[in-house]
């Protein structure tokens, strides 16, 4: 899990730059102040760098970087 | 009172857009398809989608006043029950016989139709793949559908192709959605591109010509027409109220289960039909659209021109002139500060600020009709650069 967590944090630094304390339980709209938009662009980086698709209502309830890793790691299978 | 809390945040967003908040131009006065009296003054209208100047169209208003005067002010009912007069049937018929197609689908308002033929398309277990810079109407009709909604890069067909292949045995489940001209950037669709990749993957392609029919084709049938697809693209959909002036949308198809779509579109049965009057101007000016292809050629012109102004004072343009551009400025307060300098200086753009801006950008956008004149065009380059200095 950390190593998904990890790659998206790598992922989210071109969109954003992440304060120090940043981490796996930060709220990505609240703590990095990201606009619908730009957690849309971060998905979509996400879908490529893992190869996979991401429905937008499996994002519903995700709101850190470890909830969205979750997903990742559900959709492939690994969790 | 808890759900009137969040209106705290909206007042608070609202004022902040200052003493002149873009979302409350008025216009007192409309004075031709080009220019209007706002705040006082003679004000060039450069961001209205007015794209062949047909809301001044005599023949059209001509249409409208015979038919309020003998069918009245509404229909009062849904097309699916008393809703449904001669003149919406004739529309559709010539819509479809306009893009040669066996049926058409005439709604209240294009958003209504984007969401209408979404809705009745797909469902659960089904899957919408827009791109990334589809209009809001768009995710709108997607989330309506209840299908799985996911997006691609936005005009990259290779993402698409990539991202299809991702959705496995979904693919041939899967409707594709695209506009054919984007309406905030002016950047085309390769849509070629997309339809095959599309049509690779057994899944459908629905092309929103909003800001195109009658601008762009040969014969003014949008996007799809010059990217010589119309034989294979499955649905188009598009709005009677840019390029046609009026109020309304529609959707036209090869494919003949359109013809029921109006049993499983909620959006379609659950709305009030378009006015008589209303479909009167509609129909006028889709027949002068049709006899007049010279006023498509002027457009192409002025667009030629806006692109050619906009080179000129070193901004970014797209590779094929349409008539819309946007022009990005460093933040939000830049943005508003050169709309509010241009529209004192007597000339109306849009303003489009984030989160609802493609890239989050700060941008001004401007739109140019037939209408206009070069000396329009020469003025609108003009005070955009004095604005932007």
């Amino acid at each position: 899990m950390k190593d998904t967590e990890q790659q998206l944090k790598e992922l989210l630094e071109h969109i954003t730059p992440t304060p120090p304390d940043f981490d796996g339980n930060s709220d990505l709209i609240e703590d990095l102040a990201l606009e619908s938009i730009q957690v849309m662009e971060f998905v979509m980086e996400a879908e490529d760098h893992f190869d996979i698709a991401i429905a937008q209502d499996k994002l519903a309830d995700v709101r850190t970087l470890s909830q969205l890793a979750a997903v990742i790691e559900d959709l492939r299978g690994t969790a | 009172m808890a759900l009137l809390d969040k209106f705290t945040d909206v007042a608070r967003t609202r004022d902040g857009l200052g003493v002149t908040d873009p979302t409350r131009v008025v216009v007192d006065r409309l004075l031709s398809a080009t220019r209007a009296m706002i705040n006082g003054r003679e004000t060039l209208l450069a961001g209205t989608n007015n794209y062949l100047g047909m809301t001044m169209e005599p023949a059209s208003i001509a249409a409208g006043q015979t038919a309020l005067a003998a069918a009245g002010t509404g229909t009062t009912g849904s097309r699916m029950a008393n809703g449904t007069h001669a003149t919406h049937r004739a529309l559709e018929a010539e819509l479809a016989d306009f893009y040669g197609y066996p049926h058409a689908m005439v709604f209240t308002t294009g958003y209504g139709a984007n969401l209408g033929v979404m809705s009745a398309l797909t469902g659960p277990g089904d899957a919408v793949m827009l791109d990334a810079h589809a209009h809001a109407s768009l995710h709108d009709g997607a989330r309506l559908s209840k299908a799985d909604i996911y997006s691609f890069r936005h005009n990259d067909a290779d993402n698409l192709n990539q991202r299809l292949r991702r959705l496995g045995e979904q693919a041939s489940r899967t409707l594709v959605v695209v506009e054919g001209l984007y309406s905030v950037t002016g950047d085309l669709a390769p849509l070629a591109a997309i339809n095959e990749v599309t049509a690779a993957h057994g899944a459908l392609l629905l092309v929103d010509e909003a800001h195109s029919i009658g601008v762009l084709g040969a014969g003014g049938r949008g996007v799809v027409e010059s990217a010589d697809i119309l034989d294979t693209v499955d649905f188009i959909v598009g709005t009677f109220s840019k390029a046609l002036g009026t109020t309304g949308g529609f959707c036209v198809s090869r494919h003949a289960e359109l013809a029921l779509f109006p049993y499983c579109s909620r959006p379609y049965m659950f709305t009030a039909s378009p006015s008589p009057a209303t479909v009167a101007s509609t129909r006028a000016a889709l027949k002068i659209m049709r006899e007049r292809p010279e006023q498509r050629r002027h457009l192409q012109d002025l667009c030629h021109r806006l692109n050619a102004g906009l080179k000129q004072l070193g901004l970014p343009v797209n590779d094929v002139p349409t008539p819309v551009a946007c022009v990005e400025l460093p933040d939000r307060e830049r943005a508003l500060s050169a709309w509010r300098t241009l529209l004192a200086d007597g000339v109306y753009v849009n303003i489009m600020l984030p989160p609802a801006t493609p890239g989050n950008a700060s941008l001004l956008r401007l739109s140019i009709g037939a209408a206009h004149t070069h000396a329009d065009v020469d003025e609108l380059i003009q005070k955009l650069a004095f604005v932007l200095d």
